[in-house]
């Protein structure tokens, strides 16, 4: 996968000039999705009333008008990023993960599960001890549906999309039921009891509320980076993404690494809903996630699968949905408007993600670079 | 891999952009000057739901709607708010310098909790709340006191000596309902049996119709329901098991004339904007407000010509006494 050719031969003038229409695909694409979606945006804004500038300089101050704001976004990105990251990483082998929701669900569940214990244990025992049972609980819930689409070959997406549901009930099951905080109380609200103090994630830059869960997703950045592309395994998962068939006759055992990938991506995702609660909530409440799980899919198209596009995506989308609901409460643009905002953007940036797959400029491109190196 | 950062890179490039485009505006933010200002009183309110759902969320609109009529103050709110955002949509506003920001629903009592503190210049008052601090109050309509009215006109007007409370939901507003209407009708006649059903769900009219055609074989004459669209089937099954009704929330005699003795009037609106108003005038306590009959959020819609005259005057009487203190009533506990 290494574009910059070997030494040897200088590019062709012709290479040279496809692969710089492939790089200003990949800039002009987001950028062109995100304005497009304000454009619009702008029009309906303007039909409910609202001067769309006004609306956008409010999203705009809810963004980056202090630290605290900025502190805000980066809590918002940090669930996306660490979804988003297990789903590059799944997609990059061709297996098409729809069920982080409800590895979110499952993972913060049993992450919360031993969250809310009275153990008496140190925080450096406490937290990672309820972030490894978010990537068991995700991961088993991701192992399922790799394990049916690596040896039977159903299809995960289906299966995928249908264990969000089960796993969404369930979670309500235990926030309604055995989870419940003090079932007696007359006005007892659908949720756990608070997770305990030396299992909640420190914050790391007060007066702000950024928790050190983003730490955590950047370290996961690096090391996924590190896993896809200097490691053998990820030139194996890629492998399988690239050509299953291929891979198989070169004698890797796909089953298992589609298992592995699928397990990765789904505790990663129970990592995220963990992190939520133990950063964010601090309680499992009955639908606790507003569809972080589908958003983060948009977030790993946008990012290209990269680690790295993945988390400059989190922000762009943390950075969305914070000045979003400024813009709302400040500037009143209705709730709906402002859902269809953001439902643009991630529909323009899937659409230019599946245009730059298929543009023929860029396959062009990939021509002459075969063709030359 | 050069490519990759590359994207990366250019990914930046556009969020740098985006920031570009919207910056020359920050300058003149209307936030900063609101700050120099003499501070407005300006109100604020923060919504689980949608506000045009015909039912909680709405009630609470409309008492924002009439801050901003009759008070004549500036408003603002937010409307669905997801549980990720109880805490920080109240912080939003509280920021901003609102003078009086309100959370529609006991959600907020634990987020109001953890931001008040953070700022002690705003007031916070959270509806059925279950919290206070110097800076944060809770409002809650006094259920029971209108209920127990019910229970009176309905033990009045039983010839069976059998009444009977459909609620929707077995949570704290339907279980005060049915209580304040058990305490009324056994105040009037102590040997009344009263039936209390809930049917698990707001709006399932086949099921109201059922328990109300259950509660008729028993002989149950009066009922008083605290349920939504379920009243419909609650209403079909009276009609031909000759059952008188009490109706819920706001009057609802228009509905079925020939049914309807009265209506428990349950208007949260009306505290929200008293609330409001306490606040606007400088008298904002941290407690627990509780809205009972002297406030008129909660009140007996009028009677008709289907309840007689000495019925009329007993009731009257009853929350006469009720007002005076001479007839108390239990607040079940929190």
């Amino acid at each position: 996968m290494e574009n910059v050719p070997s030494s040897g031969s200088p590019p062709s003038p012709a290479l040279r000039r496809a692969r710089w229409f492939g790089y200003l695909q990949i800039i002009l694409m987001p950028f062109g999705a995100v304005l497009a979606a304000l454009i619009v945006g702008a029009i309906l804004i303007a039909l409910t009333g609202v001067d769309p500038l006004f609306a956008y300089q409010k999203m705009w101050e809810g963004i980056a008008k202090s630290n605290y704001q900025v502190g805000l976004v980066l809590v918002k990105a940090t669930p996306l990023l660490i979804i988003g990251l297990g789903l590059g990483f799944v997609f990059n082998s061709g297996v098409f993960n729809i069920g982080a929701e409800g590895q979110l669900y499952m993972g913060a569940l049993l992450g919360t599960a031993i969250a809310i214990q009275n153990w008496g244990l140190p925080a450096w025992l406490h937290i990672p001890l309820s972030l490894l049972g978010g990537f068991v609980g995700g991961g088993l819930w991701g192992l399922l549906p790799g394990y049916l689409k690596a040896r039977h070959n159903i299809n995960e997406v289906i299966t995928t999309i249908l264990l969000n549901y089960i796993a969404i009930y369930i979670v309500s099951y235990f926030t309604h039921g055995p989870l419940r905080d003090n079932p007696l109380a007359e006005a007892a609200l659908p949720q756990t009891p608070e997770v305990q103090a030396s299992a909640q994630l420190p914050l790391i830059w007060p007066p702000t509320r950024l928790h050190a869960g983003f730490l955590l997703g950047l370290g996961l950045a690096l090391t996924l980076y590190l896993v896809t592309y200097r490691m053998a395994f990820g030139y194996k998962a890629r492998a399988v993404g690239s050509s299953l068939a291929a891979a198989h006759y070169a004698g890797m055992n796909t089953t298992l690494i589609m298992v592995i990938v699928m397990v990765v991506s789904g505790g990663l995702a129970g990592v995220a809903g963990t992190v939520e609660i133990l950063g964010v909530q601090h309680r499992l409440r009955d639908m606790f996630s507003p569809g972080l799980g589908y958003s983060a899919i948009a977030i790993a198209l946008m990012g290209n699968n990269h680690p790295f596009g993945i988390l400059l995506a989190a922000m762009l989308f943390g950075a969305l949905q914070v000045g979003a609901n400024n813009m709302q409460a400040l500037a009143g643009v209705p709730v709906t408007i402002v859902d269809v905002i953001q439902a643009m953007v991630i529909f323009f940036v899937a659409v230019s993600a599946m245009i730059r797959w298929r543009a023929p400029l860029l396959s062009l491109f990939r021509r002459a670079e075969e063709a030359s190196g | 891999m050069f490519r990759k950062s590359l994207l990366a890179l250019l990914t930046l490039v556009l969020i740098l952009s985006l920031a570009a485009c919207a910056s020359p505006q920050t300058p003149a933010s209307p936030a900063t000057e609101a700050v120099e200002e003499a501070p407005a009183f300006r109100v604020a309110m923060v919504f689980p739901g949608a506000v045009n759902d015909k039912s909680w969320n709405q009630a609470g609109f409309t008492g924002l709607e009439r801050i901003k009529n009759e008070l004549g103050v500036e408003t603002a709110y937010l409307e669905q708010v997801p549980s990720t955002d109880w805490e920080e949509s109240l912080r939003t506003f509280a920021s901003q310098g609102y003078s009086l920001v309100l959370g529609h629903g006991d959600q907020f009592s634990e987020p109001s909790k953890k931001v008040a503190p953070e700022f002690p210049d705003t007031k916070f008052i959270v509806v059925n709340g279950a919290n206070t601090a110097p800076n944060l109050a809770s409002i809650a309509l006094f259920d029971e006191q209108v209920s127990f009215l019910a229970g009176v006109v309905a033990a009045k007007m039983s010839q069976s000596g059998k009444v009977g409370y459909i609620g929707g939901l077995e949570i704290p507003p339907v279980i005060r309902n049915g209580k304040g209407f058990e305490q009324g009708a056994k105040y009037v006649n102590p040997d009344i049996q009263v039936s209390i059903t809930y049917l698990g769900d707001f709006n399932d009219a086949a099921k109201g119709k059922e328990a109300t055609l259950a509660m008729a074989e028993n002989g149950v004459d009066v009922i008083f329901y605290y349920v939504d669209n379920a009243m419909l089937g609650i209403q079909e099954a009276a009609k031909g098991a000759n059952v008188k009704l009490i109706g819920c929330i706001f009057d609802q005699y228009e509905m079925a004339p020939d049914l309807i003795l009265t209506s428990a009037i349950q208007d949260i609106s009306t505290a929200i904007f008293e609330a409001a108003k306490t606040t606007k005038e400088g008298k904002f306590e941290g407690k627990a407000y509780l809205f009972g009959l002297d406030s008129g959020a909660i009140a007996l819609a009028p009677f008709r010509e289907n309840v007689p005259a000495d019925v009329v005057a007993f009731v009257n009487q009853v929350q006469q006494d009720i007002l005076s203190g001479k007839i108390t009533i239990e607040r079940m506990s929190q």
